[in-house]
């Protein structure tokens, strides 16, 4: 570590020293800096009350990742980012940390292949390796936002989807005059986890693709992911294995302003545990087609979407989630006076990083049922198949967004019946907002959306039905008083009840047993507050926040939390 | 629908496709999709893909600046005289010691990083080195990780790491500024920053500049010639001074807006002071703000308030701190000015009332010309129930509130401030529970300037049976005897109390009645500063002297008590002297005597049955010398001498050399 902060302390003299001369810039820096503060005043509405919790909490930090970009050559850059952390409460040095935050080298070798070494981000197909958002992070406000995009920020879940690994990765391509425009390879290697030299072996995730762009009207392209443990790492024998197929094509046809757009991904995974006489072989296969016909003149788009992922369709690098549902909140993390463990609430997702997790996982991770049953593991969720259809509008000046969508699936293979769950979901968002550039006026925005979710089974004498709802809804406002000052606003409603059985699973996911799971509450938070642009990557904005939180199941367990926020976001 | 799918045979037709195009396209002439264009960078764009490496573009790249500065500070020590420095554990001083670093603790190298990301946006931290040259010769310096903390070797990660010779002194703040049509706005989040808010809401003591410059604060600049900072002091009146001085620190938010309409600039802010330091979560802050009102650059009114909240328990039930709001004005015409304060104050915990209290400062200046001096009027009284270790006066009335009870400066304490009881305090000086007039006056002519003035004050109940005074001569040397930490009790007698550069000595009193304090104590003292400039053959002169004297007593005296009357009486006379030999060397001259005398009401000691009666010596001489640009050394080598001829073994003398190198870039 010490070595480390020398070395950047070196660097950045270099860069002291190489910004005084007038040459080629060998040293550049990017990063971004943050102070945020809060502070939380819990509210528990019990019938004895709670004189063990501490009702009142205050934490944060100033902090700066500072990357340098170093180029020794014109086909090599090497990029090195120390996070400088200061908690809120030091002085004088005290509650310091220097760390590595990422550390990678990328370049091009002949002129022909990029390559990166260390720190990647990374993504293939919806199917193979993509990182889905967190739930409600597409439905919530501006407001509501800015501290869930803190924790993106923090693990590197970018608007791209990609997943920060830690590896090697090389792409090349060549260009075509005939027949076929361009080919692309791509291939992958990162490390998910190391030998203990004993009983754990080191696992990696490698992939490869390719992609033929014939035209603009017609792309193929072939998919291989694997997580795989090395043999011979540990002393154990037994090496999982989880390699994934996928094929893809892309199809294009457009004529006067009418545009035809067909994507269509299928493939098959396979799940083993080698040289172990208890794991199964779980294999499965996946499709997902989608057509859209879209009125580029008009602005609208309808869209349909048929899916089908088989029961046993495992395939980590898509279904790994962001938020790991077995963690426990930092804050007000045990309530009452007997201190029970607080479960985890939509407050929690907006802002508690220890739920986060950036570790490809080998099988299926906890999920909410009362936050999303339907696709908890995005479009990758096995055991799905059924339609999505949708419609998108968007008008001449782009100022108004609205879509609409409505998923109709079921499950491939009944969970401890033959029966299937029915699942449906119907949501709504729009998005008005004004452009200042065309009309020389304030900014202004107003975000709405809704989300109704079902699931549903008949029961029967031996066994209860299954009927769990969920309803979403968000609304959100942002309006500049003064010249690149706003008022945001943000308000969220979830609630959720009824009843559904959750699938217990062993070490190799198999089910073996069911958990009643039985939900009927409701959680919203309201928000309100300023934010100052001091340009397009920095702001700063002090907000309140209130989030109510009514258990219906359980008794003495309601409490809400009064939130002051200040963030002071800048990047470079 | 989709079980009649057989999506084996359904993929098939796509990779035959495939590896058709691929053997097609391969017996075309290719190329790679690498960039030709010499203006596209092949190593920061990529190719635009689905798949793959993401980004596909690299942000936008920026500068940093690095500025800061470095300072070897040495220090050679010959004590020819054993001196207890602990009777507890015995500790005395050593005949000779080394030391490579400051007692205060500042670094060898400060490096300040920072960044402009937009021109309304900035940012930025320091980092610091320490270098103790000990000799312990390492792949690195210092203790990298304490034992305890070291790990095993199968899993090295699993630690502390961070080097202990390294870290952040003032930590990072982000700095962000706009312009609106009703003002400028300025914020400020992080810290360490530096908030001077108002003498009685937030500020640290300024003085009447009037002061040594023989040894050097680690803090000091050198100025752009080697002669400027003598040369700003005798002209000036004072010299020029880190951004900390006169000012607080804090860590927190804070947003300012000047400019306003009708002349009006606000302030607001949140965080923590020194005194709410701590990473627990229960609470622990201070919020504060002004808003102020101008006629011209010289004549406003403000409103100011600072507010401190600690719990003192783990469920934070209950709590304690401080609330002050004041009143400030200044008003001037023809350079005739009347500046003051006046708010109220309140300090509650558990164990206090939370009465609120008043305090208020007013200054009347009459500014001078050729034939008559300046004249400065100063007058305070502030309750004993206004606690606020932010402002310039200190507390010497009130116990403050403390979670537990373990002494200030051990492990595990929570008090942060004590009292220092009654002390003897600079001319200006305010403490609470005490009320006060100074005249000060200031005369200059072509060669020469008199500063000086003389003050008097009373406390407004009896508050403890101790004086405490420090003592000026040889401060610094004191304040080296104890390193590292901040003991208190400590010394021949456990009578003295190290602080920061400082070391201050508890006088016990006797003339209270069952311990219960019954006497006010008064407080008279007097300074004279006289600055010389001059020409030697053609070189630059500077002779500076700073006489001062000051008494405690029980009854009030306008002038200082020369007389067995008052229970402790200090005179100091101290004159330096700085001459510049050619453009590069300048040598300097130091004298300082110092005389404190207590009166049978204090202390007695056992053997010679005599109140204190003490004399401070040090002489020292050194050089000023110019590296080139932004880089000096200064050496100083200083004899000292003190003794107490009533208290035996309370005495100590020797010689001490210090070096320091300094360049800022």
């Amino acid at each position: 570590m010490k070595k480390t902060i020398l070395y950047s302390l070196m660097m950045l003299c270099t860069a002291g020293a190489l910004h005084a001369q007038s040459a080629p810039r060998k040293v550049t820096f990017t990063g971004a800096a943050r102070g945020y503060f809060m502070g939380d005043k819990l509210d528990q509405q019990t019938a004895v009350e709670d004189t063990t919790t501490v009702p009142r909490l205050h934490s944060g930090h100033v902090m700066t990742d500072l990357g340098t970009h170093i180029r020794p050559n014109n086909q090599m850059e090497i990029i090195g980012m120390v996070r400088v952390r200061n908690d809120y409460g030091g002085f004088w040095g005290s509650g310091v940390s220097f760390d590595v935050r990422q550390l990678s080298v990328r370049g091009v070798v002949g002129g022909v292949v990029r390559y990166q070494l260390g720190d990647i981000n990374y993504r293939m197909s919806k199917l193979t390796l993509w990182n889905e958002d967190q739930e409600f992070y597409n439905g919530f406000s501006t407001a509501l936002r800015q501290q869930m995009d803190v924790i993106n920020y923090d693990h590197f879940y970018n608007f791209d989807n990609a997943w920060r690994q830690q590896g090697g990765a090389a792409e090349w391509g060549l260009v075509f005059k005939r027949f076929v425009q361009e080919l692309q390879f791509q291939a992958v290697t990162t490390r998910n986890r190391t030998s203990d030299f004993s009983g754990t072996s080191d696992r990696l995730f490698s992939g490869a693709s390719a992609q033929l762009v014939q035209s603009k009207y017609l792309s193929l392209g072939l998919n291989y992911v694997n997580l795989y443990d090395v043999s011979g790492t540990s002393r154990n024998k037994a090496l999982f294995h989880n390699p994934v197929w996928t094929t893809t094509m892309a199809v294009q046809y457009d004529k006067n302003n009418l545009k035809a757009k067909a994507d269509v991904e299928w493939g098959k995974s396979k799940t083993e545990i080698r040289k172990s006489t208890e794991a199964p072989v779980i294999n499965g296969n996946a499709l997902e087609a989608k057509l859209e016909v879209s009125h580029t003149k008009m602005g609208w788009s309808v869209y349909a979407i048929a899916r089908k992922i088989s029961e046993g369709f495992l395939s980590p690098g898509a279904q790994t989630k962001r938020i790991n549902y077995n963690g426990q909140p930092e804050a007000y993390q045990r309530l009452g006076n007997e201190q029970y463990l607080r479960d985890y609430s939509v407050m929690d997702i907006m802002r508690e990083s220890a739920f986060y997790t950036m570790q490809l996982q080998p099988y299926l991770m906890a999920f909410a049922p009362k936050y999303d049953n339907i696709t908890p593991y995005g479009t990758a969720t096995p055991n799905r198949q059924g339609m999505i259809i949708g419609a998108q509008w968007t008008n001449q000046k782009e100022t108004v967004h609205a879509n609409a969508e409505q998923t109709m699936l079921q499950e491939l293979r009944g969970e401890g019946t033959r029966d299937a769950r029915q699942f449906s979901r119907t949501s709504v968002q729009v998005r008005w907002h004004n452009d200042k550039k065309l009309t020389n006026t304030r900014d202004w925005a107003i975000e709405a959306s809704m989300r109704l979710d079902q699931t549903t089974r008949e029961g029967t004498e031996f066994y209860r039905g299954v009927d769990l709802s969920t309803q979403t809804a968000g609304l959100g406002f942002e309006y500049e008083i003064l010249n690149k000052l706003d008022v945001l606003a943000g308000w969220q409603w979830i609630e959720y009840q009824g009843f559904d059985f959750v699938a217990v699973r062993d070490e190799y996911a198999q089910i073996f047993n069911f958990t009643e799971y039985a939900v009927n509450g409701r959680e919203s938070i309201t928000a309100a507050g300023l934010r100052y642009r001091f340009s397009e990557k920095s702001f700063l904005t002090a907000q309140l926040n209130w989030f109510d939180m009514n258990n219906g199941v359980a008794a003495n367990r309601d409490y809400d939390v009064r939130q002051v926020m200040l963030l002071y976001s800048i990047t470079f | 629908m989709f079980d009649i799918l057989n999506l084996s045979k359904l993929m098939r037709w796509p990779y035959i496709l495939l590896v058709a195009a691929m053997f097609l396209a391969c017996s075309v002439n290719a190329q790679t999709n690498t960039p030709t264009d010499p203006q596209v960078d092949p190593v920061i764009e990529r190719p635009s893909s689905d798949y793959g490496l993401f980004p596909k573009k690299s942000p936008s790249h920026s500068n940093i600046q690095i500025n800061g500065n470095y300072r070897f500070f040495g220090n050679y020590t010959r004590h020819l005289d054993s001196y207890l420095l602990n009777a507890i554990t015995a500790d005395s001083v050593l005949p000779r010691s080394i030391f490579i670093g400051d007692d205060s603790q500042l670094p060898n190298l400060t490096l300040f990083v920072s960044g402009r990301p937009s021109p309304r946006v900035n940012w930025g931290f320091d980092l610091y080195m320490f270098q103790f040259l000990d000799g312990n010769i390492k792949p690195s310096y210092g203790e990298q990780v304490n034992d305890s903390l070291r790990p095993s070797m199968q899993s090295p990660l699993l630690s502390v790491r961070l080097g202990g010779q390294m870290g952040l002194l003032l930590g990072m703040t982000l700095y962000g500024g706009f312009q609106t049509k009703q003002g400028s706005w300025r914020t400020r989040v992080g810290g360490i920053q530096w908030i001077n808010m108002s003498d009685l809401t937030m500020a640290s003591f300024r003085g009447y500049n009037r002061f040594m410059l023989f040894e050097r604060n680690p803090w000091d600049p050198t100025g752009a010639q080697l002669t400027d900072r003598y040369k700003q002091y005798f002209q000036q009146g004072s010299i020029d001074q880190d951004q900390r001085w006169g000012n607080r620190a804090f860590v927190g938010a804070v947003i300012e807006g000047t400019e306003l309409p009708g002349r009006m600039s606000v302030m607001g802010m949140i965080g923590k002071t020194e005194l709410n330091g701590g990473f627990s979560e229960v609470p622990s802050f201070t919020y504060g703000g002004k808003v102020k009102k101008e006629w011209s650059a010289r004549n406003f009114v403000a409103l100011n308030t600072l507010n401190s909240l600690q719990y003192t328990d783990s469920t934070a039930q209950e709590s304690f701190g401080f609330h002050i709001a004041t009143a400030e004005w200044m008003l001037e015409r023809k350079g005739y000015s009347f500046q003051g304060e006046a708010g109220v104050g309140q300090y509650f915990s558990p164990i206090h009332d939370g009465d609120w209290a008043e305090l208020m400062q007013g200054k009347f200046f009459v500014p001078g010309n050729r034939r008559r001096p300046s004249f400065e009027l100063h007058g305070y009284r502030i309750s004993p129930k206004v606690v606020n270790n932010n402002g310039v006066y200190w507390n010497t009335a009130t116990r403050e509130y403390a979670i537990n009870d373990i002494p200030a400066g051990q492990v595990g304490s929570t008090v942060l401030l004590q009292p220092f009881g009654s002390t003897m305090v600079r001319l200006g000086q305010m403490t609470n529970n005490r009320q006060g007039l100074n005249l000060n006056m200031e005369y200059a002519l072509k060669k020469i300037k008199f500063a000086g003035g003389f003050g008097f004050a009373s406390e407004l109940t009896p508050a403890a049976e101790v004086i405490t005074v420090g003592n000026p001569v040889n401060q610094w040397v004191r304040s080296r005897l104890w390193r590292w930490s901040f003991p208190t009790g400590v010394g021949p007698y456990n009578r003295y109390s190290d602080i920061y550069r400082d070391v201050y000595q508890t006088v016990k009193l006797s003339d209270d009645s069952s311990n219960v304090t019954v006497y006010r104590k008064h407080f008279a003292m007097a300074e004279l500063q006289t600055k010389f400039a001059t020409k030697i053959a053609g070189k630059e002169l500077y002779i500076f002297s700073l006489l001062q004297a000051g008494s405690s007593q029980r009854e009030w005296s306008p002038t200082v008590v020369i007389g067995e009357d008052a229970y402790i009486r200090q005179y100091t006379s101290e004159v330096e002297l700085y001459y510049a030999i050619s453009r590069g060397v300048m040598i300097n001259a130091y004298y300082g005597y110092e005389r404190t005398i207590g009166n049978y009401r204090t202390d007695i000691d056992e053997v010679s049955r005599r109140p204190r009666n003490q004399f401070g010596e040090g002489v020292g001489a050194g050089l000023d010398i110019d590296l080139g640009r932004n880089a000096r050394l200064y050496i100083r080598h200083r004899w000292f001498y003190f003794t107490d001829r009533s208290f035996g073994e309370d005495h100590f003398r020797g010689r001490e050399i210090t070096v320091e190198l300094k360049a800022f870039f």
